[in-house]
């Protein structure tokens, strides 16, 4: 790969293309005119919207042209990118040209979140960029605020706290909603992630709520043949299922009305806002929620916490057996296409030092190496944030990403259109859930990883 | 319904400042190394 002889990067441009978020626009704001003038190397770094960013991602290394140097993997389509031997094993290519390893890079400095991006050879496929768990962060101005505590316990006979169960965060959703209209407020007791047209709320469901009833792993069992209906061995219908489901739309009636159309973003956007009490929110836009007045209204009022659980579901996470909620990240992996393969390995490794983290932590709540957590000034927003950081080191392994299916693309696809049914009322969520436990087999039938 | 955030263009053209203004100042160690890993392969 090394071509030899000096200015060998002399010309050379770096494409890499992303979704817009946080830690995202960092490296395409801060990391890459660094990394420039250090090197001259130009990075131009495409953020764009995350249908987009697969979409583009995947049509350049399908046909091998070779746009793309870097592309964003995130961690539950990552299995589907080694399957299709899409990647350069980084961990093989710096051990074939030790002139190349940057000194501070160490793939030792990594949190365990790393693995999710290695392959069967315990190769490091990317550079892991961001990692952070849906929190249910709270407005800790409201629920400190004397009057809303006196009519909070005087209404449901309890104390205003962070809700450790879904009935309590229920009554905490009605409360406010109730509060909102009555004092002519713009609030609302929930955000809901609840798009009726984008994965994001598919997603939703599956990977915040429904694990929180005991539904893991999309009610998907690979030891039972890949069965995702009761009637096979699976969980996508089961009684806790319909549960989650039930639950779930009732939360997303209690929310703003924007709610219908919101992906991941529009939550972030809607609770920085100041227009709901509490929600689940991806943690990347906890700390800009919680600490930048340019973009917030809820400076210095945000709290943090675990989701509320059915009964059993903690013990199964602190088992292995189960998971309270979503861990999600995502790396910057390089294409075999690419035709920079020596320059991006620099810039991958420039990703990694130490050095340039606490900033980094700071825009987008990301930590990807263990010191991280020691920098002072993430020590001062982990206290801003009640804890953020420190759950996420603490009680990251409560949390677990996407479960590790090459399927996924296809049966998000595949079963979407059953899941917008259901939310917007075409479908009653017991017969949606049965027709999506149904759905999922047939389609897992026909990618052979299910036999009749 | 309006959604009123505080982040306008005059909000953006701050951040935007602010980025700029953050990598001029991110210090990276060895920087000596990553000047010359550019110019030659054996760095």
């Amino acid at each position: 790969m090394v071509a030899g002889g000096r200015a060998q990067f002399d010309g050379v441009t770096l494409r890499g293309v992303t979704e817009s978020t946080p830690p995202s626009n960092f490296v395409s704001d801060v990391l890459a005119p660094k990394f420039e003038e250090l090197t001259g190397i130009r990075v131009e770094i495409e953020t764009t919207s995350w249908d987009q960013m697969y979409d583009k991602a995947i049509k350049d290394m399908e046909a091998g042209t070779g746009i793309y140097d870097m592309v964003y993997l995130e961690q539950d389509i990552v299995y589907a990118y080694l399957a299709r031997d899409f990647l350069v094993d980084v961990t093989a290519a710096l051990q074939e040209h030790p002139d190349l390893q940057a000194p501070g890079y160490d793939e030792a400095n990594f949190t365990t979140f790393a693995d999710n991006f290695r392959g069967e050879n315990g190769g490091l496929y990317g550079t892991p960029m961001e990692a952070f768990i849906k929190v249910y962060l709270y407005r800790t101005d409201l629920f400190e605020d004397e009057e809303i505590r006196a009519a909070f316990q005087e209404q449901t006979g309890r104390e205003l706290e962070p809700a450790k169960t879904h009935e309590e965060y229920a009554e905490i959703a009605e409360f406010f909603t109730r509060w909102g209209q009555e004092h002519d407020l713009d609030l609302w007791g929930t955000t809901a992630q609840a798009h009726t047209g984008h994965p994001a709320s598919w997603y939703e469901y599956f990977e915040s709520v429904a694990p929180t009833y005991g539904v893991y792993d999309w009610g998907i069992k690979p030891d039972q043949n890949y069965a995702a209906s009761v009637e096979n061995g699976g969980e996508m219908n089961s009684d806790e299922a319909k549960a989650a489901m039930t639950w779930w739309l009732s939360m997303r009636d209690l929310a703003p009305p924007e709610s219908v159309q919101s992906t991941w973003t529009e939550v972030a956007t809607t609770f920085a806002a100041g227009r709901a009490a509490q929600g689940l929110v991806y943690g990347e836009n906890a700390a800009w929620i919680a600490t930048d007045d340019s973009q917030s209204r809820v400076v210095g009022e945000v709290g943090v916490a675990m989701p509320p659980l059915e009964d059993g579901v903690m013990e199964d996470a602190e088992s292995g057996e189960g998971y309270i909620g979503y861990y999600d990240g995502g790396a910057f992996g390089m294409p075999v296409t690419s035709n920079n393969q020596d320059a991006a390995l620099l810039f991958m490794q420039f990703m990694a030092l130490p050095e340039v983290q606490e900033d980094w932590a700071i825009a987008g709540s990301r930590i990807t190496l263990n010191s991280t957590y020691d920098a002072p000034r993430v020590q001062e927003v982990d206290a801003e944030l009640g804890g953020y950081y420190t759950m996420l080191r603490d009680d990251g392994r409560l949390f677990k990403g996407a479960p590790e299916y090459p399927f996924h693309r296809q049966l998000i696809e595949a079963t979407a259109p059953i899941f917008y049914q259901i939310l917007t009322g075409d479908l009653e969520p017991g017969e949606g859930l049965d027709q999506m436990a149904a759905k999922s087999e047939e389609e897992l039938t026909s990618l052979g990883y299910r036999t009749n | 319904m309006t959604i009123s955030l505080k982040a306008g263009s005059s909000a953006l053209a701050l951040s935007l400042l602010a980025s700029t203004a953050l990598a001029q100042d991110l210090q990276i160690e060895n920087a000596e190394w990553w000047q010359e890993a550019a110019r030659s392969s054996t760095a």
